[in-house]
């Protein structure tokens, strides 16, 4: 991952999901953890070492329904949902992990 | 509040079929609709106040990890939640969108979170009497979105409008920023239905006044979760605005201007929008336009309504402007301001590694001026490199909402937490010495709860004999308001 996606989803991961009217809209089962802000939490604290990566943590970050539906929606134009697919896959497979990349 | 790791927390298990109360929780709602994961739970250990996300910044929760969480999708099965959290006394906290800033929506130690979410429709428009009826969980966004397909609105602009609940307006006794106009969420509300911390439905009907004893509606507007909880509001609604004229005028000084716009409302004139703001917070947004270099405290002026309404509205006001030395000028930042009025900022901070805070006090018109210069001195005094100012809007006949923020470095956890906190109780005291009101519309949640006991004095006395009354177990969001 590079460190622009990385920033991204630190700022995603404390924005209050100013994008979260589409989640309603999208029909989506409407769970906070959904969120787009909750899911780049996850991301963020996984690679900052503050939650432990592990299954449950991995099946969550494929929840992506919500933050697909509200990408459109986003002030920044960020990708959120492409950046923690990202993450997600290569946390899976080991190509990144704790440090590697700063983000607190 | 205990703050928690939540990397301690991950690593404990739980056996969730070993309490008595699970299974039947499951029946209740159905297993789809209960979060026991330790990674979906963690959504709900915050709401937008900034320690909360200081500490998430930390790897923390604020307070208590949330314990599970719940998303129930009719009245009855919020009913039955609640009676069952009353058989085994677990504490219940409502949940929304989890945009309040003061944390009210932290978990309780042990308890449930209710996720509203599910409860999101609108109901009914009756554009004969002009109400409209939303359940508690609809994003205010598109409950305003849907009352303007029919050509009508609630006037109720908070600027969380897009990351804010029906319910979390209510709970919260929210205010709009055209509340100068339009009133705020109390104005606006005539009925409401909720469920008691016993399980038993509320409803107060919608009607446009009472003469029936003591508001009931008002036990539950305000009461952020620890009365019961807000199903649903039906609200008064307004033809959409036929016209909306937009305004920005300089004055000399704060001190001058508030004068005129305390003008402004004794004369019984309504601006929609009335912002003004301290030069430090005029500074960026008029600094290339000319006209106001020598007038460089900016006003922010609008009304809404009926053609004929708004010039006589507009004519008057900016002649009680200009009488005070106000100079009118491009409104080019007030069109910038209203391009983004619905964007929080918390987290731009957080991400730079600064804390931002915000408090916003309510004070008559004479106390106003000491208190901005006294909070001012509190914030430098703790902190000589902070970035304080402040704006007042939402204005009455007799006073006004004064709104300062300020920002500081946060580069580390505790010493952060310190200063927030020295910060706090300085302009807390100064507030309270002056006879303001410690919140106009943001809340007080967990953390000013010990400063609202102050201002309320044998009030809230009166308040927590009515909770032990009716939540005599201490099941709904327990902790907040001040309450035991």
């Amino acid at each position: 991952m590079n460190q622009t996606a990385v920033d991204q989803i630190r700022f995603c991961a404390f924005c209050p999901n100013l994008c979260r009217s589409q989640y309603p809209r999208s029909g989506v089962p409407q769970r906070e953890y959904m969120a787009p802000s909750s899911l780049s939490y996850i991301g963020y604290a996984v690679l900052n070492d503050l939650v432990m990566y592990n299954e449950e943590v991995a099946t969550v970050l494929t929840k992506l329904e919500a933050c697909d539906a509200c990408k459109i929606a986003c002030l920044y134009n960020y990708d959120i949902p492409g950046h923690l697919r990202a993450l997600a896959s290569e946390l899976k497979s080991g190509m990144v992990s704790k440090g590697d990349l700063v983000t607190r | 509040m205990k703050e928690t790791s939540m990397i301690d927390c991950q690593g404990r298990t739980h056996d969730w079929n070993a309490e008595p109360w699970f299974q039947p929780l499951c029946e209740i709602v159905g297993n789809e609709n209960i979060v026991t994961k330790f990674a979906e739970r963690m959504a709900y250990g915050r709401d937008r106040w900034p320690c909360a996300n200081l500490k998430y910044r930390f790897g923390k929760f604020p307070g208590p990890e949330p314990f599970l969480v719940t998303v129930p999708g009719t009245y009855e099965e919020v009913a039955e939640v609640v009676k069952l959290a009353n058989k085994y006394i677990i504490p219940l906290v409502p949940y929304g969108l989890g945009s309040g800033g003061a944390g009210g929506a932290l978990p309780a130690p042990n308890g449930i979170t209710i996720d509203l979410k599910r409860l999101n429709k609108l109901l009914e428009i009756d554009k004969i009497s002009g109400l409209a009826t939303a359940q508690a969980g609809m994003n205010g966004e598109l409950f305003e979105a849907e009352l303007n397909k029919q050509r009508l609105t609630l006037g109720h602009f908070p600027q969380s409008l897009t990351i804010s609940s029906v319910g979390g307006w209510l709970a919260c006794r929210s205010a709009g920023q055209a509340s100068s106009r339009y009133g705020k969420i109390e104005d606006m509300v005539v009925g409401i239905k909720a469920v008691l911390p016993d399980g038993r439905f509320l409803e107060v009907r919608p009607v446009p006044r009472r003469a029936a004893g003591p508001s009931v509606k008002d036990i539950f507007v305000g009461s952020e979760g620890t009365m019961g909880i807000i199903l649903e509001g039906t609200f008064r609604v307004l033809p959409y605005p036929e016209r909306e004229s937009i305004h920005a005028v300089g004055f000399k000084d704060y001190l001058i201007a508030l004068e005129a716009l305390r003008k402004i409302m004794q004369s019984e004139l309504r601006p929609a929008v009335v912002r003004l703001y301290d030069e430090h917070e005029s500074r960026a947004k008029i600094a290339n336009f000319p006209e106001y270099t020598n007038h460089p405290c900016l006003c922010m002026l609008t009304f809404m309504g009926l053609k004929d309404l708004v010039e006589v509205e507009e004519r008057l006001a900016l002649t009680i402007c200009k009488e005070l030395g106000g100079v009118e000028g491009n409104p080019e930042p007030v069109y910038k301001w209203m391009e983004r009025r619905y964007e929080a900022l918390s987290h731009k901070p957080i991400f730079e590694r600064r804390m931002m805070d915000t408090v916003e006090i309510s004070a008559p018109w004479t106390a106003l001026p000491e208190i901005y210069e006294r909070m001012m001195e509190v914030v430098h005094t703790v902190d000589p490199e902070a970035d304080a100012g402040a704006h007042w809007s939402h204005m009455y006949p007799d006073g006004a909402c004064m709104y300062m923020t300020f920002k500081f470095s946060a580069p580390e956890d505790s010493p952060t937490a310190a200063k927030h906190g020295k910060i706090w109780e300085g302009v807390m005291e100064v507030c309270l010495k002056a006879g303001g009101s410690i919140s106009h519309h943001h809340g007080i949640g967990y953390f000013r709860g010990k400063w609202l006991v102050e201002e309320l004095n044998t009030g809230h006395d009166l308040l927590q004999t009515l909770k032990d009354g009716i939540d005599p177990k201490n099941i709904m969001n327990p902790g907040k308001l001040g309450f035991k």
